[in-house]
């Protein structure tokens, strides 16, 4: 607002006007608080599972109420794989991952299933349905979703023996450190491509 | 022939540059020549944009998917009308769009006033031409439409199937001719500050496109809406999405100061917080696009994430300090010349009208990037929906309502409040009394009653006041047709406004019945069953499919009747999209009454039982938001045609009347 | 009319200052309250008002109740579940942000930090009354009204279209 002191008839001095000057330096300060706020907002995706760097941590409490730790998993391969019971491409890649989690159980790898945004009845319902035998646990307060940047389900991670994440196959040849499609044949990372990849990680940490 | 296009956008972009330059260089040296060169450019720059965006539309009218955008935005079996869609329906298309739309207005603002504005234009060059220049850029450089895939695919993507309705196809044009129209004005405020011309020719030479522009936002901020509820099948209107947010704070930041200019022109006062008002208004409309493209808040509608968002925030930072920094070193040019003389007096009230929209801009603002901060400062990501908003906002807007009624009354200067008040209190008791019919009928939920309550006492007045100034013309000898015609002609601009004012009103109406009032019922039926909500019924009377080129509909056939008396059938579907089997459709069915909808959804259906769940909403009311916002868009119409020739004859009149009565000249 | 009088400091002045406050004071009053009518009783209605407070987790911007998903569907069937076990609305709550996040709630919990989310739009409403109130404070008349002195002699239908002449004229 303009200065109003000049109410005296004489004219309007042509000095600043003293609120209206420290109006528009609050406005360029709060608006470029702003903005370093929204350029910090913008710089966040960056992190997030990075290829060769070590893969976020996470614990939880599997559905049987036992602890599962990534951290705990060392020299181990794990295989994490995000899931929930109302997506139809999760359902397609269960009986690969089951029968590849069994071919490879005491060869030092472990697969970890993460079940997303899921009511306790439905997920078990689905674990039930495909035969899943390796840990699953629900991801409560979305923490583990978030600390991967999950954008939807199924998502599959590989972490090595050293708890770092690996790269796989992405869909221009460019290797992804998660893949954001069901492991099926026709994928980039398809079962067999995975059997094959666990097969040089295990020979690798062995 | 998409090299056509590209190269069309970097020659634009260069023509653009150099428009901005020359035209400061000229307006600095005052050098005649270097002003028309750099205006040329920019009508060059403009004609250069018309082509690529040609190029491009041709492009997908000839499905050449040789062009990864065309590919990604449509395919062989897309209709012609969302071909066209699929030009602004993706990242870089809406930003070619949208340049476009930049040059094109500033190019057409050059022509029509530049023998009028010749002191201004130069440096409203430099403004365009800048900001056209960093639009272009982005679509040369960051998300070119016109690039091409390695392999020639036989078939396109399809069109995003969200997208395939009428009022999505209109939405975004109409909300893009909003937002960038609003670079007008803003170019206008800063030619006059740099220029030092910062009478009242600036406001006189942007107030149409203001008006026009704030139309525009209006009808796209009501397609949105309108979309939503036809097609995104969660039963409401506006969700207070941040998309949706991003577009609703240039609209009430422009609201503000359509009405705050009007102070300045009639008193000269406010003239600081003009300038301001209109930084804020165009800062809002670049934040908003930023917001919406970086995909910083998810929301309904995110585009790709790509890289333009720094770029974007270099870009924000720069208009909108730099915009304040030239404000506060022109502040001694905009001292006042008046002063508020009464707290009882229009001037007052628009100060609170404003005070009001400020309130609400910065709740929706706040409201709408609180999860970021939230995530930020505590790692914890939160959601700001619409409980939120409905309890910070909608109060204020029951403030504006009130300030409705009273605003047309209060006169300049200093209004006589004792008849102020006397002119209200018919309108009062009136409102109360439909207020305690409304009660005996049923409705007495506080909200609604407080909400139909107030719509109708500033309802009255409007009305009240347009009725007076029929019956003063009548009584000058003008039949009654005649007397309304004559009564806009002459004064488009207030009674054009008092339309508007009730256009707002009836929207409210809806919104409060809409939101109140809402029935919710779901069921799963057997063929043949029915269900009841209300004083409805819905009877399932089996499935059916149809085949179209682009799309499966599965739809379930919903007989509905009212108190035994049949209102037809409903036809709820899911929309499978051959392109995009993983993002199924569910279209409402909805069937419209004066006082409320019928809206239908196909939920489940089970496939072994052919048993179906419905749910079904009974929403009062909606139809007054379509009518309102119909109402608020003909009144801009009215209150933004040409009167030149009125303000004459009215003149002429005053005088003669002042000396028939023995008055000295005002 | 009677002539001029001084209105920047009568009392009629001092009668709309306080309809200015009174105006505050209703929307002040209009904040806490729920938007949605509470109606008692049946599970389902109160099942109903807890999902319509709930965000859907997957796909923001629709709350639980409209959500056309099925996994809303199963949330919905738990909150039943949950109210028929005698659970009272606020633990439900607690235990959906405890599954799924704070982001389940469908606005800022008026808890801490979130707490700013509320305060802050009353706090910017204030501040901007403050300086318009202060603003007016300084009004002060300069001259007498405008149609008075026009033409102070008229006859009352001219006086009526001088007025209405004079308004047209400011409105342009």
């Amino acid at each position: 607002m303009t200065d109003l002191s000049a109410g005296d008839g004489s004219a309007p001095a042509r000095a600043r006007p003293r609120a209206g000057g420290l109006a528009v330096l609050a406005a360029l300060g709060a608006v470029l608080g702003l903005l370093v706020v929204i350029g910090l907002a913008l710089r966040r995706p960056a992190t997030g599972p990075e290829i060769g760097q070590p893969a976020p941590d996470f614990s939880l409490v599997t559905f049987d109420g036992e602890p599962l730790a990534l951290g705990a998993q060392r020299g181990k391969v794990v295989v994490v794989n995000f899931w929930a019971s109302w997506c139809q491409p999760c359902a397609a890649e269960a009986a690969d991952l089951e029968a590849i989690w069994r071919e490879f159980e005491g060869r030092g790898v472990v697969f970890v299933g993460v079940n997303y945004v899921d009511t306790r009845p439905a997920a078990l319902a689905y674990l039930e349905a495909h035969a899943i035998t390796y840990p699953n646990a629900p991801d409560r307060g979305d923490r583990v979703a978030r600390a991967y940047r999950l954008t939807g389900v199924p998502e599959t991670v590989v972490v090595d023996a050293e708890g770092r994440v690996v790269g796989l196959p992405g869909p221009d040849g460019v290797p992804v450190a998660k893949v954001a499609a069901p492991i099926v044949a026709g994928s980039p990372l398809g079962p067999d491509e995975l059997r094959g990849l666990l097969d040089r990680l295990v020979a690798d940490a062995g | 022939m998409a090299e056509l296009g590209y190269l069309a956008v970097v020659l634009a972009f260069g023509a653009s540059v150099y428009a901005a330059v020359a035209s400061a260089a000229g307006a600095t040296r005052a050098s005649g020549p270097l002003v028309a060169s750099g205006r040329r450019a920019l009508l060059a720059a403009a004609a250069l944009a018309t082509l690529a965006v040609g190029v491009l539309v041709v492009a997908f009218l000839a499905h050449d998917f040789s062009l990864e955008y065309v590919w990604q935005t449509s395919s062989r079996t897309t209709p012609l009308y969302y071909l066209l869609t699929g030009v602004w329906g993706g990242q870089a298309g809406s930003l070619l769009f949208w340049s476009w739309l930049v040059t094109l207005f500033s190019a057409v603002a050059i022509v029509s006033r530049w023998r009028a504005d010749a002191a201004l234009l130069p440096w409203f060059v430099v403004v365009t031409g800048g900001v056209g220049a960093f639009f272009l850029f982005l679509v040369a450089f960051v998300a070119n439409p016109f690039e091409r895939l390695t392999v020639l695919p036989a078939d396109g993507n399809g069109l995003n199937p969200l997208l395939q309705h009428p009022g999505m196809a209109l939405h975004p044009p109409a909300l893009y001719l909003g937002l960038t129209g609003m670079t007008i004005p803003f170019a206008f405020g800063m030619a006059a500050l740099i220029s030092r011309r910062t009478d009242a020719g600036w406001i006189v030479a942007s107030r149409r496109w203001t008006l026009v522009a704030w139309a525009f936002l209006s009808i796209g901020l009501s397609l949105g809406g309108r979309w939503a509820y036809d097609v995104l099948g969660w039963g409401g209107y506006w969700g207070w999405d941040p998309v949706e947010n991003a577009a609703l704070m240039p609209w009430l930041a422009a609201t503000a100061f359509l009405h705050s200019v009007m102070v300045q022109e009639r008193r000269g006062l406010f003239r600081v917080w003009n300038m301001g008002l209109l930084i804020l208004t165009f800062g809002l409309t670049i934040l908003g696009t930023f917001l919406t493209r970086a995909g910083l808040v998810s929301s309904v509608h995110t585009f790709a994430q790509s890289d333009i968002g720094p770029y974007f925030l270099a870009f924000t930072t720069v208009v909108i300090a730099g915009s304040l920094v030239v404000l506060w070193l022109r502040l001694p040019d905009l001292a006042t010349e008046g002063r508020v003389e009464s707290v009882a007096s229009r001037e007052a009230a628009f100060l609170g009208n404003n005070v009001l929209f400020m309130g609400a801009l910065f709740a929706v603002f706040w409201g709408t990037v609180f999860p970021i901060i939230s995530e930020i400062v505590t790692d914890q990501r939160v959601t700001v929906g619409p409980p939120y908003f409905n309890r910070v906002v909608l109060p204020i807007f029951l403030g504006l309502v009130v300030l409705m009624a009273v605003g047309p009354l209060v006169a300049w200067r200093r209004a006589d409040p004792r008849r102020l008040v006397w002119t209200l209190a018919g309108p009062l008791v009136v409102s109360l009394a439909i207020v305690a019919t409304l009660w005996v009928l049923g409705v007495r939920h506080w909200i609604a009653v407080v909400g139909f309550g107030t719509a109708a006492f500033a309802l009255l007045v409007t009305v009240a006041e347009l009725a007076r100034g029929v019956r003063a013309r009548r009584r000058r000898g003008d039949g009654p047709l005649e007397a309304i015609v004559t009564l806009f002609a002459r004064d488009r601009r207030r009674y054009g406004g008092y339309v508007v004012h009730i256009g707002v009103l009836l929207l409210a109406v809806g919104v409060v019945g809409s939101n109140v009032y809402q029935q919710v019922a779901e069921a799963t039926l057997s063929e043949g069953e029915a269900m009841t909500i209300g004083a409805y019924g819905l009877r399932f009377a089996g499935l059916g499919a149809r085949d179209q080129p682009d799309k499966l509909e599965s739809f379930a056939r919903i007989d509905v009747s009212r108190e035994g008396e049949s209102l037809g059938t409903l036809e709820p579907r899911r929309d499978l999209f051959r392109l995009r089997e993983d993002q199924p459709m569910t279209i409402p069915a909805i069937l419209h009454r004066p006082l409320e909808d019928v809206y239908v959804l196909l939920g489940a259906v089970d496939p072994a039982t052919e048993r179906v769940t419905l749910k079904v909403f009974v929403n009062p009311l909606v139809s007054w938001v379509w009518l309102g916002m119909i109402v608020l868009v003909c009144g801009t119409l009215v209150a933004a045609w040409p009167d030149a020739a009125e303000a004459r004859v009215l003149d002429a009149e005053l005088k003669r009347l002042m000396g028939a009565a023995g008055a000295p000249a005002v | 009319m009677s002539a001029a009088r001084p209105a920047g400091r009568s009392p009629a002045s001092a009668a709309f200052l306080g309809l200015a406050l009174a105006l505050a004071a209703a929307l002040a009053g209009g904040r806490p309250a729920a938007a949605q009518a509470p109606s008692p009783g049946t599970p389902d209605t109160r099942a109903e008002a807890i999902a319509r407070e709930l965000n859907c987790p997957v796909c923001q911007g629709y709350d639980l109740l409209e959500c056309p998903l099925e996994v809303c569907a199963q949330m919905r069937d738990v909150i039943r579940q949950r109210l028929a076990a005698g659970e009272d609305p606020e633990a439900i709550k607690a235990a959906f942000v405890a599954d799924y996040g704070p982001q389940v709630l469908n606005a800022p919990p008026p808890r801490g930090f979130f707490l700013l989310a509320w305060l802050l739009p009353i706090v910017a409403l204030a501040i901007g009354g403050v300086f318009a109130l202060t603003f007016l404070a300084r009004a002060r008349p300069v001259g007498p009204a405008l149609a008075e002195s026009a033409a102070p002699s008229a006859d009352p239908a001219t006086a009526e279209r001088l007025e209405e002449l004079l308004s047209a004229r400011d409105d342009r």
